[in-house]
């Protein structure tokens, strides 16, 4: 007798079990092939049209092709910020190297555990905290039903388990074969009957019903930056491709193709940014989009495009660093190189989203940061975000007065870098007659002309420092919920994380406040002395070992004395329970 | 432009008012002159001209010409001029430089710049030293040459622009001399009117750090025979030559890369452009 | 193509030169001298750059001179009302003769150098204006050449006349203590 069936009879399904609850997080595995991310997939997109909201995450093994590979759903009635702490349900379409996933996957005596492998030797990780055992034989079922795949059968399992209206699964999978043809189409329907039927026999509380029907999207934070960046008036890109951020890239390219846009693959990161200035200069809206080792590449000419006031969009989506360091995991460890990485004092706007949503907002509103103030924006997104897929709602549509300030008709005295009460000048695009002017990273005049002139480094260094200090960032700045006197600063995907041990330590919303900061640089200190009136306590929490964020606040920020400091590293993203543990301790 | 007008621009209608750094003597002064023929030459009006550059005595260029220019950083004027060109196509683009921007630290964009065919003219005014950084050996310097950084000379074999360019798809190929600045224009007049990436390698002496270039004057002359469109056959006789020989060496006919662009680069950037009907149904479940 | 022995060397043969009529001849007469004077100027400002201001003053004066050529040829024949393109100019390549090469220059050049340079593009304009002359279609062009071919020949005489009143320079004349500069 497997350890399987031994647990199997010991559990007995109860009356309680069968409750609704409105937050359930499932897991698949499977090796490379098995398709149990397209499972997932389906699944989730099916709660999205059921009207719920959710989030998946995807873990895989180094190889490119046929490593073992997790997918980590969460569904609610609740808007979701971050995975679950733990799984309720675990699917193993098999166990192959499973054990690799041993820290992601959290499992308890409440969790079911079903084995798609009859018979299977179960790793550690899904006996040893105990959980619920059922067993699906997926070869046998299979194998009495021609051309039923197992991952459809887990699909149709996974999906009756936790209360998934099977129509919306059955037109997805339809949708998802309508290619293959009608048998094809008649297997798949006949395979997720067939995980429908298994579920029936496990009892796991079910999802409560769907919140009132309110539009959902489901997209990742690299398509929503990428679409924010479109929103925001982007036209061209040049970008080098680079894990986690070639999503951008790659959703972006046959997109701008259909708007009259185009990206192009550059050879580097030293030439994705040089094109981008290029194109910037002959009057597009921009953005290259890379991680922390081609931030590195780039920052020498992002250095350029601040002395010679272009503006442009660079997306980093940052993962563990440094060097290749680990390309498929999320941490908050780029904000020093993109604040401070620049050579010389090269003022310049550095932002970060704090949900997949806001990628899109910030993208797009960083757009317009650098294009109203002809400057780079550097965009702080992450892993967590970029390649994470979620149930949101629909954002909102924006629209920024964004304008270029450019010289539509200089005259005889035309001055590129003049000198006026906003700091920035009319660009003449090239074409414009009278306007001609060379666009100079040595420092110049207001003319442009070369110039190592004391007078006119100040006036040019000043003049870029006033037009991002004095611009008007309005409340976008940050994101503040809550007016308790214990106030946690946070920022990008922390945030999420941090909301959400938020309503579990503090329901009634009492006694903290949250402030994210949307806006990194330039510095806010009057504007977070504000948000901070009146708190006795303060947070800070960030995935950074060496505090990153912290230590900027500290420095840049009137941060009074007494603020604490929650930071540690990724690979391991942060979950509400750590969080919460970690604010009950705070506060008491 | 009617014909009338077009005769109307000069070289000096190419030149800015800017004085040139450049030391008395200096090749490079004779290629702006070369430069500003070819345009009044072409007669595209300053305007629709943008001359891109990197950093080095050469990269000072952009400034010294009437047209709209890019002096960026050291080494990346290729890809900043690709990328304008891209989005531009309207605009007659020209990136220039030195031999140590474009072919040691801009060595890569070199390479990919030859094979993307984008139009573009490059011109390198090749002196065989670093003359900006006060005479270090550049990737086109004879090994033996001694020099500060690098005594005795660095041992290593030139870097050959030439063959190399034909090799990564190239579409036209020239060695010029800046002492025969008529010579140079009228290269650089069927550089820039030829479809997709010319390269234009100009032989400019460096009087200061390198002396004994002033008698490449002697040593230069017309390449004997005709220009082809054979890159195999362009590329042995450039192998096998002496390096001196000057003229169109190859004229290739690969169909430049362009893709479209329709958003107009003239247009203002961003106006708070609003979400499209299509890519918000993709995220609809 | 040219090669690198252009019109700026002087020395090259007898021009394929056929100035059909008046208007043409007066064209390249008045960019001989405009350009001849732009380039005097540049080489001054390069000079005055460099500290030498001896020769400085020296190529601000030839440009003064010969800008003064180009004005009076301008009022006394209209001779810059021909708009031509460059291509159309009958020297062979693109530069008028009377220019000195950029290459020539020195910065511690002295002004017997610098005059000698002068000399040797005097000498060119000369020779073009003789090659009009002796190919031209009719009598009426062939005395206006051989009038310029006159006036160039004055110049040679006068350069070389200015010429004996400097030193030839001394065998150390290039010797700078200093080291160049890095920019």
């Amino acid at each position: 007798m497997t350890q399987a069936e031994t647990q199997k009879r010991a559990s007995v399904p109860d009356a309680t079990t069968a409750l609704a609850s409105p937050t359930i997080a499932f897991a698949m595995l499977g090796s490379g092939g098995s398709g149990v991310m397209t499972a997932a997939e389906i699944l989730l997109r099916a709660a999205a049209r059921a009207g719920y909201f959710g989030l998946m995450t995807k873990s895989f093994g180094p190889q490119i092709r046929g490593g073992e590979a997790a997918a980590f759903v969460t569904l609610s009635t609740q808007p979701v910020e971050t995975q679950a702490d733990q799984v309720d349900l675990l699917f193993a379409i098999d166990w192959k190297n499973a054990g690799r996933f041993a820290g992601e996957l959290q499992l308890s005596t409440d969790t079911l555990v079903i084995s798609g492998e009859a018979g299977a030797e179960l790793p550690d990780i899904a006996t040893a905290p105990r959980p619920r055992l059922e067993e699906i034989n997926l070869k046998a079922l299979t194998r009495s039903h021609k051309g039923t795949r197992p991952n459809m059968v887990a699909l149709g399992a996974v999906a009756g388990a936790i209360g998934l209206p099977r129509d919306a699964i059955a037109d997805l999978v339809q949708e998802r074969l309508s290619k293959k043809g009608e048998a094809a189409m008649a297997q798949g329907l006949t395979a997720v009957d067939l995980g429908f039927d298994e579920a029936a026999n496990f009892a796991l509380a079910q999802l409560a019903p769907a919140p009132e029907d309110t539009p959902r999207w489901i997209i990742s934070g690299n398509q929503a930056a990428g679409y924010g960046a479109i929103r925001g008036g982007v036209r061209f890109a040049a970008a080098y491709p680079i894990t986690p951020a070639t999503e951008i890239l790659e959703w972006l390219a046959p997109r701008l193709q259909k708007i009259g846009g185009l990206l192009v693959q550059a050879e580097d990161e030293l030439a994705s940014i040089n094109m981008i200035i290029g194109g910037s200069f002959g009057g597009a809206a921009v953005l290259t989009a890379t991680s922390g080792p081609g931030l590195a590449l780039m920052s020498e000419s992002i250095g350029l495009a601040v002395a010679a006031e272009i503006p442009l969009l660079v997306i980093d989506v940052m993962r563990g660093g440094p060097s290749t360091g680990i390309p498929t995991k999320s941490e908050q460890s780029d904000l020093n190189i993109a604040v401070y990485g620049l050579h010389g004092d090269a003022p310049h706007v550095v932002t970060a989203p704090n949900s997949i949503s806001d990628c899109l907002f910030t993208a797009q509103w960083s757009t317009h940061l650098a294009e109203s103030m002809q400057v780079p924006a550097i965009m702080l997104s992450d892993q967590s975000f970029g390649q994470a897929l979620g149930i949101v709602e629909k954002p909102a549509e924006l629209a920024f007065a964004t304008r270029r300030a450019v010289a539509e008709a200089p005259g005889q005295d035309y001055q590129r870098y003049a000198l006026t009460a906003t700091g920035v000048s009319p660009m003449a695009l090239p074409g414009t007659p009278g306007g001609q002017y060379t666009a100079d990273g040595l420092e110049h005049s207001e003319t442009g002309t070369p110039s190592s002139g004391v007078a006119d480094h100040n006036r040019q260094l000043e003049k870029r420092l006033r037009k991002v200090v004095d611009f008007e960032y309005g409340d976008h700045w940050a994101q503040i919920e809550g007016d308790g006197t214990a106030a946690i600063v946070t920022w990008g995907s922390a945030t999420g994380p941090v909301r959400q041990a938020m309503r579990r330590v503090d329901p009634e919303g009492r006694r903290l406040r949250l402030i994210s900061l949307r806006l990194i640089s330039p510095a806010q200190p009057a504007r977070l002395a504000r948000a901070l009136a009146g708190c006795s306590q303060i947070l800070v929490v960030e995935q950074s070992q060496m505090a990153q964020f912290f230590g900027y606040l500290k420095a840049q920020f009137e941060l009074p004395p007494m603020a604490d400091l929650y930071a540690r590293p990724g690979p391991q993203p942060f979950r509400a329970a750590e969080i919460a543990a970690k604010l009950e301790e705070w506060l008491s | 432009m009617t014909a009338e007008t077009a005769r109307r621009l000069t070289a000096r209608d190419y030149k800015s008012a800017l004085k040139p750094v450049w030391c008395p003597g200096c090749g490079d002064f004779s290629i702006l002159s070369a430069i500003t023929m070819a345009m009044a030459e072409i007669a595209r009006p300053p305007e629709e001209v943008a001359v891109i550059s990197g950093i080095g005595c050469s990269s000072r260029v952009p400034a010294y010409t009437n047209c709209y220019g890019f002096h960026g950083v050291h080494g990346r004027a290729l890809p900043l001029a690709t990328g304008l060109k891209l989005s531009r196509p309207d605009l007659l683009v020209i990136a220039a430089g030195g031999d140590g921007d474009g072919y040691s630290i801009g060595g890569n964009h070199f390479l990919h710049a030859c094979r993307r065919n984008v139009d573009l003219t490059y011109i390198v005014m090749d002196n065989q030293v670093y003359g900006m950084t006060k005479g270090q050996p550049s990737p086109t310097t004879p090994p033996e040459w001694d020099s500060a950084m690098v005594p005795g000379g660095t041992g290593l074999r030139p870097f050959h622009p030439l063959v190399i360019a034909l090799a990564a798809g190239a579409n036209f190929v020239a060695r010029a001399f800046s002492g025969d600045p008529s010579g140079t224009a009228q290269i650089l007049v069927d550089a820039i009117r030829h479809p997709g990436f010319s390269l234009i390698e100009i032989l400019s002496p460096c009087v200061t750090f390198r002396p004994e270039e002033r008698e490449w004057a002697k040593q230069v002359h017309p390449a004997a025979v005709e220009e082809t469109g054979d890159r195999a056959q362009a590329a042995r006789r450039v192998l096998t030559d002496d390096g001196f020989n000057t003229g169109i060496l190859y004229c290739g006919d690969r169909a430049p890369y362009q893709p479209a662009f329709a958003a107009s680069g003239m247009e203002p950037a961003g106006g708070g452009a609003a979400g499209n009907a299509d890519f918000d149904m993709e995220f609809r479940p | 193509m040219s090669g690198p022995e252009g019109p700026k060397r002087g020395d090259q043969g007898p021009l394929a030169i056929a100035a059909t009529d008046r208007e043409t001849l007066l064209a390249h007469a008045y960019a001989i001298e405009q350009e001849a004077a732009e380039r005097y100027e540049a080489l001054a400002e390069q000079m005055y750059d460099c500290g030498n201001e001896e020769v400085a003053g020296l190529f601000a004066k030839l440009a003064e001179i010969e800008a003064k050529h180009a004005a009076e040829l301008s009022l006394e024949h209209g001779a810059a009302n021909k708009p031509m393109a460059l291509a159309d100019f009958m020297w062979e390549g693109l530069q008028s003769p009377e220019v000195i090469p950029f290459e020539e220059m020195h910065y511690l050049m002295q002004p017997h150098q610098a005059l000698t340079l002068a000399l040797a593009a005097e000498r060119r304009a000369l020779l073009f204006y003789e090659a009009v002359a002796g190919q031209a279609a009719n009598e009426d062009m062939r005395t206006l050449a051989a009038e310029f071919a006159a006036e160039e020949a004055e110049h040679v005489r006068l350069v070389l006349e200015w010429q004996q009143r400097y030193p030839e320079p001394e065998p150390d004349w290039d010797d700078d203590m200093d080291p160049p500069m890095s920019l």
